[in-house]
Formats: structure tokens, C-alpha cells, sequence
């Protein structure tokens, strides 16, 4: 592991921390009676169950294709099931009682890795299925305008397309190259929409927000994010750098990128 | 007798059944969750995934038309019941209580179509052997749970569970055996074949729970009470410190046993009677159990026995009532077991550790009533875990717990019975909170935790394999004075026990 690396996954490390408890009210411990087995520790503390981990990167980045993240971050393998918290099957129990520093290298890793693979990957309109045999099949991808929708937003996406942000050929041939959209072209309100979709896909609505005690309401948690990009735009922030350099200019899809890096597991997969 | 004193009488009598039972609960009054915290709990529990978007606004659709709001958790109940994701969830739990490794889900092919539409991936549907796929058919078809215990048909995707079953079957070809790309095979087995026993006779299990010379199969017989009777099993008398690791090792099938008798064994150890295992009269507290079934598995390897063993389903009822069932064959051992109250109840405890919480009391009037709903249901997971998520305790928000008391160490403590019960030297843990422990007992339970780890009084002793964190949660709860289950302590504080919360608490919600 270069030098590089190591200050980068500390600089993801702290950012993980600060995300999850720097602007919170309360500490982040999980409720003792939020128990879950398949996961860290089966008493009292419930954190999330190793599959669950996983699943979360699928719905966080429905346009990355699996095959392009490395196998580690996919699927429960002998790499990484200790430090996920998986149970060691001759005790039953897991072999760490909590989640660890490798389990903040293993997160952010796989973060970044899924990030680069949804900004890359929805350019591709083919994918390979691997089958029990071990052969491969290409099979046609069908990305959609609705697609598009469902990920911004469908205000958003209008509202980038009557200011000119968005290239021609995107109807025709959508994907993320010709999804050009300014952040800072877009009005308050989209901006707003667009953070609390993330939010609304990532935690839930108002209600699981403070029933979770994540936020006192939903506007404190949005203005928390929209504070955060704001200062990014400000200032483009290195711990930001999942593409490479950061971009001086903000787009909504770095936007959002940054907005699925701010979200932390905790908070997604608490109950 | 007057009747002012009858109905003291009575009165007195009432009061102190509400006190064993409701009055000993948590009883402070417990927030609902709001209904879309409702719905992601269902889903995350159900499926492992958070609603959609397009979920919480169908929801907030309905929000203010109660029969509407009530008819749309139950269409969502039974959509994620029935989804795929589920049939995943539970082969995860099921091989938590095997004790076998998790597979590699979330085993998601890539989306097919408009990507829109395959927002969460879907999982394959096969399993890679015929227990793992035994797991998922119970929650795809809403088996009965007893499969685990009777069923007799399987798939069988890997060549060892095909040699597992090769004993017993007339029709399967070299070919067959010999190609490890051939897909799952159909195998069934007649509904009364008593040489079957749904999970008990996979390779998956036999293998996981190997026997050698020594054990004689009451590895799987531990296991067979682990799983179906909540029964920890936990070894009583430990093998001598300085030759453990190779007893351990012939035990246990790490070195070629076939070739080393148990007497051969012993004679090489030169274990004294009074130190080997299973010469010393509390080992009964276990063996008596153990012997007879594992005679059911006799002759059984990888491979399953064409001949019948005849074997015993042999435990004691809390009370020291014996249950004693002669049985000929796996088969009729599975059977057995599924129709005793023990089982249901058992299975119950895992239910709910698995929806609402280990660390939720299960009161025995609400576990009586639960096990009779899981028999009314006829034992079919998916109807009971429809029912469970639908309990007022599933939909009630998270609470802090401001301090340790019995409620929730007893599931730890009965931990305890298993070896000391039948020893005479401890109460019938299991029985708590409806019996109270002596102060006494209490006392020295302190003391014998808080010994150095050397000292041979210490308990539990270390071979017992205590998860540490357990341990530690229980020497908390005594050294802080052991409350009773309305929080006043039994005994008294050690003057260094921070009385303050239970472990890591924070995060007051």
C-alpha cells in the first residue's frame, strides 16, 4: 500500500467519522435493542449484517455494473468476512465484536471503487453475465431517460434540460457523458429536491429521521448536506477526490456522487 | 373461612401472578414507530433493503385512511415475503443457526432491462447444495419448519450430496456421479422413509458436524439439541491442559481417526478415570442426552446408512420429568422431535431473537401464547413471521436501557442450566424471572466470575466458550448488584462497579 493510499483512506476514514458524527446532536452508538443477527454482535448492539453491507452498495449505485467493483466488495468472500462481521462458523459468533479500522479501509475502498464504477460504467450500454459454468454472456443494457429520472430526479432532469445544461444526444442516447448539468445552474428548490432524494433513497422520509434520532427534521438534514456542498464549491475539498482531482466547477452527478460518499452506512441501514 | 378472607385470598393471588409475570416486564410505556419507520423496519428485516422512494410516497398516499394503511402494510408484508431477497435473508439466518458459512450472497445477477427496473438486482434462485437450498424452498414455499427435521426431498447441486445420498439410490448413474457440471438433481424420498431427515441427512450437515472413534456422532447429537432444543450443550470436564490440543484433535476428526480407538486413545493420553471426559458423574448432565441419538447416526459418514439404528430421543422437562421416545432410524428421530412442545417453544425463542430482539424479554405468558400460535400455523415459517411483524413488539420503538437488570441477562444465565442444572447446585435458571435467585447464590456466582483466570474455581470455565462479551455483560450485571427485573439490586454494589448503564450505551433515541 503506497503512502498515497494510506493518507487517502485515513482522509476517508476521518471524513466517514466526521459524516457520522460531527454535525449530530446525540452520539452515533446504535440502540442496544436494534439487535439483528448475521452481524457484529448479537447482544445488544445491533450493527449492520455483512449481506446487508453489501446489498446497501446495489442500491446505492444502481447504475454500477457488479463485474466492474472487485470481488471483495461484492460478495462475502474469505477476505472479507472477518471484517465484516460475518459469524465464524465453529464459534457462532463473530470473530470482531465491532467494527474496526479495517472495516473503515474495507467501507471506504469499496465506496470509492463503486463510485468509479457508476461514473464509468453508465457510459457502457453492454454488460457480461457470468454463468455457474464459468462462461460469460454479453447481454445489451438499456439505460433510459427514466433511468436518469429515477437516480436526479425528474424536476431536476427538466429543469437542466430548459437551461441548456444537458447535450442533444442525451434523449437519444442517455448516459452519464452527455449528462452535463451545472450544479450551480439549478435553482434553490432543485437543489433541495435533489439532496433529499439522495436522503429519501438513502434513510427514509421525516419521520424515520427522527424516530432514528439522525436529526431534530428532515430541513436540518438537508441543510447539513447542502452547507457541506456549499462549502466544497467554496473550497473543493481533497477528501473529495474519488474521481481523481477534484473538479473546481460542481456538477449534479459529482453532486451526487458526493452526497452517496456524505450518506454513511450507519444511517442507511439502522433500525 | 369468611368471604372478606376468600377475597383476600384471591386478591393476594392475582397480584402475585401479575407480578411473576406482567409486573416483572419493562413496563414503562413503549413509543409506536411512526408508519414509515414501520415500513423500513419490514423491509430491512424482511429483505435487507431500505422502500424505495416510490413506497414511502404510497404510503404517505394513505397516510390519513386507516383501513387503506393497514391493507398496504399487509400487501407490502407479503410482497417482501415473497420476494427473493427474502428466500436470501433466510438461508443467511438458517446458516447462522447451523453454524455453517454464510454463502456468498447477495449472489445478484446484473440487471436485466431497463435498469429502472432491476433497481435492486435479482438473486439466483439456485443454491450450491441441498442444504443450503432446503433453507430457501422453506421460505420460497412456506414450508413447514419441520422440513428441517422430516423432509425428504431435496436438490441436490454438488457431487457430495449426490455420494450422500448414492446409499440409498437405485436410479442415479456413474454419469450422473461423475459429471461436476450437471445441474441439480431432483432426489425424493418416500414421505415415511425413515432413513431420512430433511437437514439432518445433507452432506452439508454431516460434513460440518463430522464424528470420529471418540465423538461416536454426539457432535451431531449436540447439535440436533443446540439448534432444535436451544440447548448450548457446553462441554462439563475439560480435557488435561498440557495434552488438549491432541485430544482435541483426535476428537474432532483433524487427524486420520480411522485408525485410533477410543481405548487406544485414552491408554495413549493416560487420563486418569477421574479426569476423562465422561468419567465424572456431571458429565451425565449431557451424555445421557447425547448417547442415545447419537446412536441414530450410527454408521453414518459422508455417506448416509442403508440400515436403521435404533436410538432414543431422551431429555428432562424443566421439573425433571423424563422424556424418553425409542426411535429406529434418522427418520423417525426427526419426527420425533418435531412433535414435542420443547421443539415449537425452542423455535419460537429463534423467531423472535431473529424480528424483535434477543434483548426484548419474551415473557413466558406471551411465549405460551406465540408457541401455540406457531403450532396453529402448523409450523410454517413465513405464516409466523407474517404474524411476528405484525406484533405490537415489532413495531415499537427502540429504547434506551437505562440499566442492567435480570431481564436481560437471563437468556445468558440459562446458559447455566445446561451443565449445573442437573447437578442440583443451582436453581432452574431457565424458570427466570418467575422464580428469584437467592442473594446467596448471587454472591458467589460474583465471586467465582471475578477470580483470576488461573484459579480452578473461576467460572464459567474457559472451555466452555462464553462469548467474552456475554461474560462480561453478566459480571457487570452482578458487580453492580444484580438488579431484579424492576431494577432494585439483590445484592450489593462492588464499591469499583460504575452503576450507571449497560454497555456502550449512547445514542438515546
Amino acid at each position: 500500500m503506497t503512502l498515497r493510499t494510506i493518507s487517502f483512506l485515513s482522509v476517508i476514514a476521518y471524513s466517514l467519522v466526521a459524516a457520522s458524527s460531527g454535525a449530530r446532536a446525540s452520539a452515533p452508538t446504535i440502540d442496544p435493542r436494534l439487535i439483528h443477527k448475521t452481524a457484529f454482535e448479537q447482544n445488544w448492539d445491533r450493527y449492520p449484517a455483512p449481506d446487508e453491507i453489501i446489498r446497501t452498495f446495489n442500491v446505492k449505485f444502481p447504475l454500477a455494473l457488479q463485474q466492474n467493483v472487485p470481488e471483495s466488495c461484492r460478495l462475502l468472500n474469505m477476505d472479507n468476512r472477518g471484517v465484516l462481521g460475518d459469524n465464524e462458523p465453529a464459534t457462532g459468533v463473530p470473530s470482531v465484536s465491532r467494527p474496526n479500522s479495517s472495516f473503515v479501509n474495507w467501507y471506504a475502498t469499496c465506496l470509492v471503487a463503486y463510485i468509479k464504477a457508476e461514473s464509468t460504467d453508465a457510459v457502457n450500454s453492454f454488460y457480461m453475465v457470468y454463468k455457474r459454468d464459468g462462461s460469460a454472456e454479453v447481454k445489451n443494457r438499456t439505460i433510459t431517460v427514466k433511468d436518469f429520472e429515477n437516480q436526479y430526479t425528474a424536476e431536476v432532469v427538466k429543469e437542466c434540460r430548459s437551461n441548456g445544461e444537458i447535450s442533444s444526444s442525451f434523449d437519444t442516447n442517455p448516459s452519464l457523458s452527455s449528462f452535463t448539468c451545472r450544479w450551480k445552474t439549478l435553482s434553490p428548490a432543485s437543489k433541495t429536491k435533489l439532496v433529499q432524494s439522495f436522503v429519501r433513497a438513502a434513510i427514509g422520509p421525516e419521520d424515520v429521521i427522527i424516530d432514528l434520532g439522525i436529526a431534530p427534521s428532515e430541513g436540518a438534514l438537508l441543510q447539513r448536506f447542502l452547507d457541506e456542498i456549499d462549502r466544497f464549491e467554496k473550497t473543493p475539498d481533497h477528501r473529495y477526490d474519488f474521481l481523481g482531482q477534484p473538479p473546481s466547477e460542481l456538477s449534479v452527478v459529482y453532486t451526487s456522487m458526493m452526497l452517496k460518499f456524505l450518506i454513511n452506512i450507519e444511517d442507511t441501514l439502522r433500525y | 373461612m369468611n368471604r372478606l378472607t376468600t377475597l383476600l385470598i384471591a386478591l393476594l393471588l392475582i397480584s402475585f401472578a401479575l407480578f411473576t409475570d406482567t409486573a416483572m416486564a419493562d413496563t414503562a410505556p413503549r413509543a409506536r414507530l411512526s408508519d414509515a419507520s414501520y415500513l423500513r423496519k419490514l423491509s430491512l428485516h424482511l429483505r435487507g433493503l431500505q422502500p424505495t422512494p416510490a413506497e414511502y410516497a404510497e404510503l404517505e398516499a394513505v397516510e390519513n385512511e386507516p383501513a387503506k394503511r393497514q391493507a398496504y402494510f399487509d400487501a407490502k408484508i407479503d410482497q417482501y415475503i415473497t420476494s427473493p431477497h427474502y428466500q436470501d435473508r433466510m438461508v443467511f439466518r438458517l446458516a447462522e443457526l447451523f453454524q455453517l458459512r454464510t454463502p456468498e450472497v447477495p449472489r445478484l445477477t446484473s440487471v436485466t432491462g431497463p435498469i429502472s427496473q432491476g433497481y435492486y438486482g435479482t438473486p439466483r434462485s439456485e443454491h450450491p447444495d441441498a442444504l443450503l437450498d432446503l433453507f430457501s424452498r422453506i421460505a420460497r414455499d412456506n414450508l413447514s419448519w419441520d422440513t428441517l427435521l422430516t423432509g425428504k426431498d431435496y436438490f441436490a447441486g454438488a457431487l457430495t450430496d449426490l455420494r450422500t445420498f448414492e446409499p440409498l439410490m437405485s436410479s442415479l448413474s456413474d454419469e450422473t456421479l461423475l459429471d461436476p457440471g450437471k445441474p441439480p438433481v431432483p432426489v425424493s424420498f418416500a414421505a415415511d422413509d425413515p432413513r431420512i431427515a430433511g437437514a439432518l441427512t445433507t452432506a452439508r450437515f454431516l460434513s460440518r458436524y463430522n464424528t470420529t472413534n471418540v465423538n461416536k456422532n454426539r457432535r451431531r447429537a449436540a447439535a440436533v439439541f443446540r439448534i432444535f432444543y436451544c440447548d448450548p450443550m457446553s462441554p462439563v470436564v475439560p480435557p488435561p491442559k498440557d495434552k488438549k490440543a491432541a485430544v482435541l484433535a483426535q476428537a474432532f476428526g483433524t487427524v486420520d481417526h480411522g485408525t485410533v480407538t477410543e481405548k487406544e486413545l485414552q491408554d495413549g493420553m493416560s487420563i486418569s478415570d477421574a479426569a476423562r471426559h465422561g468419567g465424572q458423574p456431571q458429565c451425565a448432565t449431557c451424555h445421557y442426552k447425547l448417547d442415545p441419538m447419537g446412536k441414530t447416526f450410527q454408521n453414518f459418514g459422508l455417506t448416509l446408512n442403508t440400515e436403521l439404528a435404533p436410538g432414543a430421543l431422551v431429555f428432562a422437562r424443566p421439573g425433571g420429568q423424563k422424556v424418553n421416545v425409542t426411535v429406529k432410524g434418522i427418520g423417525e428421530l426427526g419426527a420425533a422431535i418435531a412433535k414435542t412442545p420443547e421443539y415449537s417453544a425452542c423455535q419460537v425463542e429463534w423467531f423472535w431473537s431473529q424480528l424483535i430482539g434477543q434483548d426484548v424479554f419474551l415473557l413466558p405468558s406471551r411465549k405460551s401464547e406465540l408457541t401455540a400460535d406457531f403450532d396453529r400455523l402448523g409450523h410454517r415459517a413465513n405464516d409466523f413471521i407474517r404474524l411476528l411483524v405484525k406484533a405490537p413488539e415489532f413495531r415499537e420503538k427502540p429504547r434506551k436501557i437505562e440499566m442492567l437488570t435480570q431481564l436481560h441477562v437471563s437468556p445468558l444465565l440459562k446458559r447455566c442450566d445446561s451443565c449445573h442444572n442437573a447437578m442440583g447446585t443451582i436453581p432452574e435458571f431457565a424458570a427466570i424471572p418467575t422464580q428469584l435467585i437467592d442473594p446467596e447464590l448471587l454472591e458467589r456466582m460474583r465471586e467465582r466470575m471475578n477470580l483470576a483466570d488461573d484459579d480452578k474455581r473461576k467460572m464459567p470455565r474457559d472451555w466452555t466458550r462464553w462469548n467474552p462479551r456475554d461474560l462480561e455483560l453478566l459480571k457487570r450485571w452482578l458487580n453492580e448488584g444484580a438488579a431484579d427485573a424492576n431494577g432494585k439490586g439483590q445484592i450489593k454494589p462492588l464499591p469499583t462497579a460504575p452503576n450507571t448503564k449497560a454497555p456502550d450505551q449512547g445514542g438515546a433515541k
